[in-house]
């Protein structure tokens, strides 16, 4: 279990690493689009703790039936942490469903999909937020999750 | 000096319970450097539990009287938060504005700086996108307005250090009542000197490298950011009214670049509540990567760059919300 675990850890950092780059320190608008946010729900595959930003990895099945691994940008490990949500957290739910509100990437990249998450709740089932919301009307009671 | 102290943090416990709970208030005007509610107080569905407790986030009490070193100082020592709850609240966006800002601008409002029309076009630039700059003096402190992280402040007798998580940032500042050199070395963070005016103490910084930038220092967010000239000339005043109460007042001086000295409201930092919270490594440059930018269409880049400078142009109170 550990193993494959890893594995696919390894195997989604490997591919993204070379697609898509971490951005570094910035502003929302600038590179996600706060008027495209939509639903994610998906299986949790990987997480990235590190500064100035987190990542988590989620599988997202389209409408074929294929997978679509998408790459999600949070806040800062040390605000996450402090605020509830750490990286403990993200291992002990790996491999299982999860949902997320994200606002996708202006410039998506070649592999997969690029955003930033606002509000994701992983199988243990608390809510949390990861990201800026730009999303001024969706309040955590709107959510479809 | 404890009547004093006793006094001080009396009148601290009575501004911070009539502080008003403004759950929700409509526009970006006058946030106090906070990002707190427009819409709503932040609640989940019956049931959901919220990571971080943010739905319990409330306005910390004084705290009790001013701690004092021997000497009949106040000691600052502590780990502080820019806002009204004594926690990190990065993410906690939709709780009240008067939780989360620093300054209610009805009470004490604060004009934006005043630039020289001449000073606009070389001086006002937002900080490159993507990189990850030091801070410099003040920005290490002023950008939590919207970075949200800690100051700790360790205070030993003839010196005075200022700890910021991100940009990680390390001051140390003498208060043995030495003055400046004649010809101060510039550096990132400037030379400084610190003094005590009564229970305020105050410290004066020069020499500051020009290739930093004030974030957050008038109006909010990386956007506004804006260069100064060798002349500026920076003073930061602390004080600690209660236990839980930090104040800092800026003060930043630059005839090269403003029309006249931009004088801060003071604004409001919080004592660290939970012991659990500990300081922290945040190394901003292991994850620099400004080519994402480089890969923006250009009209995004376009409006990023000019941001900052038309918001250099409106002179006036209470400026933009920032990023």
């Amino acid at each position: 279990m550990k193993v494959t675990f890893a594995g696919a850890v390894m195997a989604v950092c490997g591919l993204l690493g070379l697609a898509a780059s971490a951005s570094a320190h910035h502003g929302f608008n600038v590179e996600f689009d706060g008027t495209k946010c939509l639903d994610l729900k998906g299986t949790l595959t990987g997480v990235i703790w590190e500064n100035p930003h987190a990542y988590l990895q989620m599988d997202v099945k389209d409408a074929a039936g294929g997978n679509v691994a998408w790459r999600l940008e949070m806040i800062t490990p040390n605000a996450l942490k402090r605020n509830g949500t750490t990286r403990q957290d993200f291992t002990a739910n790996m491999g299982k469903e999860m949902n997320a509100r994200a606002c996708p990437a202006k410039v998506a990249p070649e592999e997969g999909q690029r955003g930033a998450a606002e509000y994701i709740k992983l199988a243990d089932g608390i809510l949390r937020i990861v990201g800026q919301l730009p999303e001024r009307n969706i309040t955590p009671d709107k959510l479809n999750f | 000096m404890t009547r004093l102290g006793l006094a001080l943090a009396v009148v601290a416990s009575v501004c911070i319970i009539s502080a008003p709970v403004v759950a929700q208030r409509g526009g970006g005007q006058g946030r106090g450097g906070g990002r707190g509610a427009d819409t709503g107080p932040l609640t989940a569905k019956p049931g959901v539990k919220i990571a971080g407790d943010f739905d319990k986030v409330k306005i910390l009490e004084a705290g009790g009287a001013t701690p004092r070193t021997r000497d009949g100082h106040p000691d600052l020592s502590g780990r502080y938060y820019p806002n009204h709850a004594g926690r990190m609240l990065q993410g906690a966006y939709r709780i009240p504005e008067a939780i989360m800002r620093q300054f209610d601008p009805e009470k004490t409002p604060q004009e934006n700086p005043v630039f020289r029309p001449d000073a606009v076009e070389k001086y006002q630039h937002p900080t490159p996108y993507g990189s990850c700059p030091p801070g410099g003096t003040p920005t290490s402190i002023t950008t939590q307005a919207t970075e949200h992280g800690p100051l700790e402040i360790v205070q030993v007798p003839g010196r005075v250090w200022l700890l910021t998580e991100f940009p990680q940032t390390i001051r140390m500042v003498p208060t043995d009542g030495r003055p400046h050199p004649p010809d101060p070395d510039t550096s990132f963070n400037g030379d400084s000197v610190g003094r005590w005016e009564g229970d305020t103490l105050v410290i004066d910084t020069v020499a500051i490298d020009t290739r930093m930038r004030n974030i957050s220092v008038g109006r909010t967010g990386d956007a506004n950011a804006w260069l100064h000239s060798e002349k500026e000339h920076v003073i930061e005043r602390f004080s600690r009214p209660s236990k839980n109460y930090l104040t800092y007042q800026l003060t930043v001086e630059d005839p090269e670049v403003l029309v006249k000295p931009f004088v801060s409201a003071p604004h409001v930092w919080t004592l660290a509540q939970d012991p659990n919270d500990v300081w922290t490594e945040y190394v901003c440059s292991a994850n620099e990567e400004p080519e994402v930018y480089k890969n923006l269409d250009q009209q995004t880049k376009e409006e990023y760059e000019k941001s900052g400078r038309d918001a250099a142009t409106q002179s006036g109170r209470q400026g933009g919300r920032g990023r």
